[in-house]
């Protein structure tokens, strides 16, 4: 029998009791407006701040935004704006 | 909104420098501190920051050893700290406001507008001294009531109407309207001749019409009566009925016109300004400065006044007149026969378009003017066909008590 590991086991439940994956399994919830506006959800925190790369970490990875004059418009708990000319988002 | 309200609170715009920023702005995360407008410039991180969480970033920033410089403050809070020495200012500008908002509470200007029979002074006198003054309570004024009295005394006025527009009174009147048109009564009334001449049409709407066309009608006959008699077969009046009369009559009347112009007159040309003086009017009272004596000498006076206002409706009770003298030079002029005649017929021109204003048809015109001595006279007749009819109330009870007394002798 497959061990079972405590993410295994947080996949399982979420699809089977259809779950929000967000919510049970922290995964990141990215919302973009042409290349203009990002609103990120459910991040850990900020890695690295600068004019032309704003990287973030969430919960099970590492995003990286690449733009022009970027700037993070407001940044909670939960949520973060980040506003300028977004050329490239990546996932590590 | 929400930069509305930041600048309520107030905020700061700090500038973050060291190795550790990051880690910063994610203890300041934790901490639940609102950061907004994070952006690098150069080696450092600009944020704005509330002014209320200013305090819990220092500890923060000491365990990051971060460097905080503070670029910029913002809101209502700072500007407050800054204009704190300037008290005096914020209170005479709070007074200022406050004494705005009092004088707007009263009427400090009356306007009248569209009259033609009687002067503007006439009006002004009748409705500052029965109804409305200067410096009143505009919550008192009632333009209902006031247009009512005016109205009633003014018996030309076919139509008024008053309005308050900021501190202003304006009261349009219109006489142009035939007067009989505009008097609907809902009373039982009679229509009367108010003027002496010759029925040429009668039109009538409810009513007894007592006139025929060609009739020839004095001052005060009934032309329609509100008295409408139902007769049986036998021509009998057995029932009477009261209504307002109503209808149009049109009436071939005559208009004595008399005019004396004197062919010799004195002409005043003013020559230099001599002195200027300045009026000053605040709440009803007046003061003139360098105010002379002129009673020795002929003068030209100018004056204009300059109101205080703010926008067309909000009057100040405040205006300056500036006062011009001017000596003058007194000439002994004369018309020649040609100027005479045309100020004559200008004259008559003047006096016909009002009557046409009035809806008056001018059909003959007799006037003749002629140099008799030393004044040039016109006189003659206007015959003209004008509306007539002026409504005259019927006393029903009256009537009523004079039947049954009739009725009453003719069975004795």
């Amino acid at each position: 029998m497959k061990k079972l590991t405590p993410a295994k086991v947080e996949q399982r439940v979420s699809d089977t009791f259809s779950l929000p994956k967000d919510v049970v399994l922290g995964l990141f919830n990215m919302h973009i407006l042409g290349n203009q506006e990002l609103i990120l959800e459910n991040y850990k925190g900020i890695l690295k701040c600068e004019e032309e790369l704003i990287v973030v970490k969430t919960k099970k990875s590492v995003i990286s935004i690449n733009g022009k004059n970027l700037v993070i418009d407001y940044y909670t708990e939960r949520e973060m704006k980040v506003k300028g000319a977004i050329k490239q988002i990546s996932f590590e | 909104m929400i930069s509305f309200l930041k600048f309520i609170r107030g905020y700061v715009v700090l500038s973050l420098a060291g190795p550790m920023v990051t880690r910063f702005l994610n203890q300041c995360i934790s901490q639940k501190l609102l950061f907004w407008n994070i952006k690098r410039v150069e080696d450092s991180v600009l944020v704005c920051v509330s002014r209320s969480s200013l305090g819990k970033i220092k500890d923060i920033s000491k365990k990051t050893s971060t460097k905080i410089e503070i670029v910029k403050r913002c809101g209502l809070p700072y500007l407050f700290k800054k204009y704190k020495k300037r008290s005096v200012f914020l209170f005479a500008f709070l007074i200022s406001l406050i004494m705005l908002y009092i004088i707007s509470l009263f009427l400090w200007d009356i306007t009248i507008e569209g009259n033609e029979s009687y002067k503007k002074e006439e009006i002004m006198k009748f409705i500052t001294s029965e109804y409305a003054h200067g410096g009143q309570r505009l919550s008192t004024i009632k333009p209902l009531v006031l247009e009512e009295r005016l109205r009633t005394h003014f018996d030309k006025f076919a139509w008024v109407s008053c309005e308050i527009k900021g501190t202003r009174l304006i009261v349009h009147i219109k006489e142009t309207v035939p007067l009989a048109k505009t008097h609907k009564e809902t009373a039982p009334c009679d229509l009367i001749a108010n003027k002496e001449g010759i029925i040429t049409s009668i039109i009538t709407r409810s009513g007894t019409a007592l006139v025929e066309q060609g009739n020839t009608v004095k001052k005060g006959d009934v032309l329609i009566s509100g008295v409408i008699s139902y007769q049986n077969d036998s021509k009998e009046v057995y029932e009477e009925a009261y209504v307002p009369a109503d209808g149009d009559i049109k009436c071939k009347t005559v208009y004595d016109y008399n005019d004396s112009i004197p062919l010799d007159y004195y002409e005043r040309t003013p020559i230099k300004r001599y002195h200027t003086s300045y009026k000053i009017n605040l709440f009803g009272s007046s003061w003139e400065l360098f105010a002379i004596d002129n009673s020795k000498q002929e003068y030209i006076l100018k004056d204009k006044k300059y109101q205080f206002k703010l926008g067309k409706t909000f009057y100040f009770p405040v205006s300056v007149e500036r006062r011009q003298y001017f000596s003058c030079k007194i000439t002994q002029k004369r018309y020649t026969n040609e100027e005479a005649k045309s100020l004559a017929k200008a004259h008559l021109e003047k006096f016909c378009d009002n009557l046409c204003k009035k809806g008056v048809e001018i059909v003959e015109n007799n006037v003749t003017i002629k140099i008799s001595g030393e004044n040039l006279s016109s006189s003659g007749k206007l015959v003209v066909i004008e509306p007539i009819g002026k409504i005259a109330l019927i006393d029903t009870k009256k009537r009523e008590r004079d039947k049954a007394n009739e009725q009453s002798r003719e069975t004795d």
